[in-house]
């Protein structure tokens, strides 16, 4: 399996979770490799090793986070580039793709759009689609494990067991993973406040709170 | 009616320019003044996620290119339009690049909006917004989707207007020369 992380970020929530799906896959006995997208994308040799070990997976889990309700650039331009490649060199066996999306709004049906685009890419690409997990509330994780949260994030860790149990049984994700992935970390008022009020926060941190609204591009009559 | 057209198709997508002409000239009969901006011909990084532009230039993306450009240029206007190959559903990744960068031009703070999580407005008065998708062949789902990102595009813009629009390779181009027509009705260009 090779889990693509879709996040331009160095460390980030993304990477995270296509780690935490990556070693509990290889803890069934599959090989399996994390790449980052963003990387591979700068240099025409890297990308064509990592189109090589795309095509060469059984499987394929794709995490990213919510960029303007849709994929990060390039993980679109990465999507289109493979699904031109397939066309004429499709994998070299089945191949199953799934797709973890997450975003900072609270709800995690922001992110059904960018699912749906990854569906379409699979039908269009002529691979299996196992299913995407939606993630809300991705603004409270820092970067740790999700074991790290606590009670707070059970279900988050119940759903990705599940989904590397199906990965390993190469089977679609279970219908409760898919659930239990989307509910809510927080009470919707208490993400609301803690989110706004973090935006405060790091805007002092940052000495802009006073410029926080700043508008650079106001037209004149404004 | 100052319009902005974000050009997303690539310098040999003779389809989508011809497209982009159709557009054009129906935007001037309905009196719109239109600035085109083509994101294959400008210099424009891939946000790099770093909340630079809400922590430390507020409102000013830190990449100083060409996405600084179509920043200033979808604010200072009335009418967005993205025009675009729809790729899976979704945006072309050549226009998802300068869609990207708009963050700067919202605010880091959020707001409710039908009772969902939404980043507030950094200026007043949003312009509405179009996009017009192409699929050279017929694609329902891919089109369903577009139209379903379009909306919610319009809602994490604030946008007071919106509509969308996917023209095939099977039309006429008086066919798509009447749907441009009647989408740009539904976004107060009266062509």
């Amino acid at each position: 399996m090779i889990a693509l992380v879709g996040s331009p970020r160095a460390k980030s929530t993304s990477e995270m979770l296509a780690r935490r799906l990556a070693d509990g896959v290889q803890k069934h006995g599959w090989q399996v490799d994390v790449q980052r997208i963003t990387v591979a994308m700068r240099k025409p040799e890297r990308w064509a090793a990592l189109e090589a070990q795309v095509r060469a997976a059984d499987a394929v889990a794709l995490v990213f986070p919510l960029y303007v309700d849709a994929l990060p650039a390039e993980t679109t331009q990465a999507l289109e580039r493979l699904a031109a490649v397939y066309q004429t060199q499709p994998p070299e066996q089945a191949q199953r793709w799934l797709a973890v999306v997450n975003c900072g709004f609270f709800e995690a049906k922001q992110n059904d759009i960018a699912l749906a685009i990854c569906r379409e890419f699979t039908r269009e690409a002529g691979v299996q689609w196992s299913g995407g997990l939606a993630i809300g509330g991705g603004g409270m994780f820092s970067g740790q494990p999700l074991e790290h949260y606590g009670n707070m994030t059970r279900h988050l860790v119940r759903a990705f067991d599940l989904t590397i149990d199906a990965l390993a049984a190469e089977t679609d994700l279970p219908a409760e993973a898919l659930q239990l992935v989307r509910q809510p970390l927080f009470p919707a008022w208490m993400y609301f406040l803690m989110a706004n009020l973090g935006m405060y926060k790091a805007a002092y941190d940052h000495h802009v709170l006073t410029r926080i609204n700043a508008q650079p591009y106001a037209r004149k009559t404004e | 009616m100052h319009t902005v057209i974000l050009y997303g198709g690539a310098n040999t997508d003779t389809e989508l320019a011809a497209i982009h002409d159709l557009l054009t000239d129906a935007l001037a009969a309905g009196g719109a003044t239109v600035e085109s901006l083509r994101v294959a011909d400008m210099k424009i990084h891939p946000c790099v996620g770093c909340f630079g532009c809400w922590l430390k230039t507020p409102g000013e993306c830190l990449i100083d290119d060409d996405g600084r450009t179509v920043a200033r240029a979808l604010v200072q206007c009335d009418l967005r339009v993205f025009l675009t190959p729809v790729s899976f559903g979704g945006y072309g990744g050549v226009l998802k690049t300068a869609v990207d960068r708009v963050v700067p031009t919202i605010s880091p703070l959020f707001v409710k909006v039908n009772g969902e999580m939404h980043h507030r407005l950094r200026y007043p008065n949003p312009p509405s917004l179009l996009a017009v998708g192409w699929q050279r062949q017929p694609n329902p789902a891919g089109a369903d989707i577009f139209a379903q990102l379009v909306q919610r595009n319009a809602i994490n813009m604030h946008a007071p207007a919106s509509g969308s629009l996917v023209l095939t390779g099977t039309q006429t181009t008086n066919e798509q020369r009447a749907l441009l027509t009647g989408i740009l009705r539904q976004v107060g260009v009266a062509a």
